[in-house]
């Protein structure tokens, strides 16, 4: 049987998510203009697991836009965590990623005040 | 169209082939990774690792077959898209199976038996691959990017590689940070640098033992290092600030504030305190630095201003060994590319000019030299004017060195020709003595901040007032235009203003009412309706002696 139409598989992506990224595709489509901001603004407020998610569509689909704002906002999730609360977000194993480096602490103590 | 195939049975049965295929693969893997078990018992089976990144980055996913059972080894945390069925499922494999799911030497062994509550919903199970995490850490402010190398062994290696801080400085994610050295607290040298971070208004404390002791030294940046040039340190009581006995340095040491660490680069050849430096940016390889040495000069008349006889001179200049080892004649000093990068193979090359300064017996010094960041080599330049006078503050703009004395006179030195030339600049209005106005160069563009009298509001009897100016040289015409009032007093007569980009940094520090005082004030010479801003005032200065205000110097720094 011969197909007209492509079928693209991505297992890695859930329905959900997307739905979210053809959403986004969409109202990116026409350009950046102030609209499209402030719903970027609203599309980035999600919990962490939805961003994740997102990053990691954005990346295996290649949307550089996309990439770039889901990054910023996980970047941002970092901004005022210590290190041990961002092992937790970041699904760090304790156990597992110990840095060893002798001079962990001593090296920048002054990022801490 | 794009076919969604997570939720329907056909995804399980491709899911199934996915594992089995790759167990074996798994199975020697997951021996090799055996870790100890953790005590908590946990939860379902993620959707997400059978699938996922299996063809490299990110999470490497295998199974075991049913025979191999997992001891207990489960994280705390759950997975909460189970429980919640966000477009997952738990597959459904015999509930011996095992799924071992690791990243980077972590391993997650989920049994199909209990699901439990995620602590505070905050254990997410994703794994990032390596160049996610980097895109996100590359755009944090510097005290994020600190905080990320803590968390864990990969992200410190990630975030410290030459590319990663390239990626950084080239999407412009940095921001200005100004270091404030030379503090003195209870008569010793601090060895405490401030440095202050302009995005966040926020003040931190560096403890460096290196520079413990030194004082009177001067300070550059460029690209993320500051050098620290010369300088005195006390004979008799080290650490102090002791003048009545001092050794003054050669030498040049470089501070980097991202791994608060230091190094040395190559000494100068004159032993200064306070030099006046400048730093220039080179973008061609086939400039040179036209060297000139002291002997030549011996037969010039020299500039004596302090009345220091020349009976107590350097009792070596007269030595035939020196003589020897500067040849008379003028040399083109060139470099050869070395092989061993002392900077980095992303850096440019760039000059530091160190002009004057207060040599080895207290004299003010006319010589001045350049160091080289291609050969690490200092080669000695054509010495200031004789009818100059003591240089008091210089910059580099649009390739020339500028040089503005106490005496007003101003100069110029062109790297390329190597020699000094006189501008003769349509003259300010008189400023008030004891304050030295300080050149700043922004954007190629060429200021003066200078201490004036302004009539007081034309009353008569009424004092007249001093203000600090803000001009700006015409570089064409050579005319001063005021460009702004500062709308401090001047209380400091050793304000120090450093330019960066588009911004001049004012900083000043005075003793007022028994009380050590200081206020950082910065300037937008980009936006001409823009006055001074007030950007931190009385954080930093309380505890520090008085005499901090003489020996503070200041660098901005993009971190």
């Amino acid at each position: 049987m011969i197909a007209d139409e492509i079928v693209l598989s991505f297992p890695n992506i859930t329905r959900v998510t997307m739905s979210k990224v053809l959403e986004y595709c969409n109202i990116h489509g026409a350009g950046a203009d102030d609209e499209t901001r402030a719903f970027d603004e609203q599309f980035v407020d999600v919990d962490q697991k939805t961003l994740f998610d997102l990053v990691l569509a954005a990346h295996d689909l290649k949307i550089k836009m996309l990439y770039d704002i889901v990054g910023e906002r996980t970047g941002d999730m970092m901004k005022g965590k210590t290190p041990e609360e961002i092992r937790i977000i970041f699904n760090i194993g304790e156990n597992s990623c110990v840095d060893d480096h002798p001079l962990q602490k001593e090296l920048n103590p002054w990022a801490f005040e | 169209m794009i076919t969604e195939n997570l939720t329907s049975e056909t995804s399980l049965h491709q899911e199934l082939e996915v594992l089995s295929v790759s167990k074996r693969l798994v199975r020697s893997l997951s021996q090799k990774l055996k870790r100890k078990n953790h005590e908590d018992d946990t939860s379902g089976i993620s959707l997400r690792c059978p699938t996922m990144y299996t063809l490299g980055g990110g999470c490497k996913v295998g199974a075991t077959t049913g025979e191999e059972f997992c001891e207990t080894g489960c994280r705390r945390r759950s997975s909460s898209s189970v429980e919640e069925g966000k477009g997952y499922k738990p597959i459904c494999v015999p509930e011996d199976m095992n799924v071992d799911c690791f990243s980077y030497g972590v391993k997650e062994r989920f049994r199909k038996r209990s699901i439990r509550k995620v602590p505070e919903a905050e254990g997410v199970q994703v794994f990032l691959p390596d160049d996610i995490v980097e895109m996100c850490l590359v755009r944090l402010p510097l005290t994020g990017l600190m905080k990320a190398r803590l968390v864990c062994k990969k992200w410190r290696l990630l975030t410290t590689t030459p590319r990663f801080m390239q990626l950084r400085r080239n999407g412009l994610y940095q921001s200005p940070w100004m270091f404030l050295f030379g503090s003195v607290k209870d008569g010793f040298c601090s060895r405490e640098i401030h440095a202050y971070d302009v995005f966040f208004n926020k003040w931190h404390k560096i403890d460096s033992e290196v520079i413990k002791g030194r004082f009177l030294f001067s300070v550059v940046s460029i690209q993320e290092n500051v050098y620290v040039v010369g300088g005195c340190s006390s004979l008799n009581n080290f650490g102090k600030l002791d003048r009545s006995s001092v050794k003054t340095h050669k030498g040049v040491l470089v501070f980097s504030p991202l791994t608060n660490s230091w190094h040395k680069v190559a000494s100068m050849k004159h032993a200064r305190s306070k030099p006046i430096l400048g730093v220039y940016e080179v973008n061609s390889d086939r400039l040179t630095i036209k060297s000139q040495h002291s002997r030549q000069d011996r037969r010039l008349v020299r500039t004596r201003i302090g009345g220091v006889s020349d009976v107590y001179e350097d009792p070596h200049r007269l030595s035939v060994r020196r003589q020897l080892r500067y040849p008379a004649d003028e040399t083109e000093v060139s470099y050869r590319p070395k092989n061993h990068d002392p900077i980095g193979k992303d850096s440019k090359r760039f000059l530091i000019m160190a002009a004057g300064g207060v040599g080895s017996w207290d004299e003010p010094l006319n010589s001045c030299e350049i160091y080289d960041s291609l050969c690490n080599k200092w080669t000695e330049i054509q010495r200031l004017p004789g009818d100059f006078g003591v240089i008091c503050s210089g910059t580099f703009c649009n390739g020339m060195f500028y040089g503005y004395s106490e005496t007003d006179n101003l100069v110029a030195y062109d790297v390329e020709r190597g020699y000094w030339v006189r501008i003769q600049s349509i003259t300010l209005p008189a400023r008030v003595h004891e304050y030295y106005p300080k050149i700043i160069s922004c954007e190629n563009r060429l200021f003066m901040v200078s201490v004036s009298w302004c009539e007081g509001d034309g009353q008569i009897g009424r004092r007249n007032k001093a203000v600090r100016k803000l001009w700006e040289l015409d570089l064409v015409y050579l005319n001063w235009e005021e460009i702004s009032t500062h709308p401090d007093a001047p209380m400091d007569w050793n304000a120090t203003f450093v330019g960066d980009k588009n911004m001049i940094f004012g900083v000043e520090m005075f003793k007022i009412f028994g009380q050590v005082l200081d206020f950082l004030t910065m300037f937008d010479v980009s936006d001409v309706t823009k006055n001074w801003v007030h950007v931190s005032k009385n954080r930093v200065a309380h505890e520090l002696d008085v005499s901090s205000c003489l020996t503070k110097s200041v660098a901005v720094v993009h971190l």
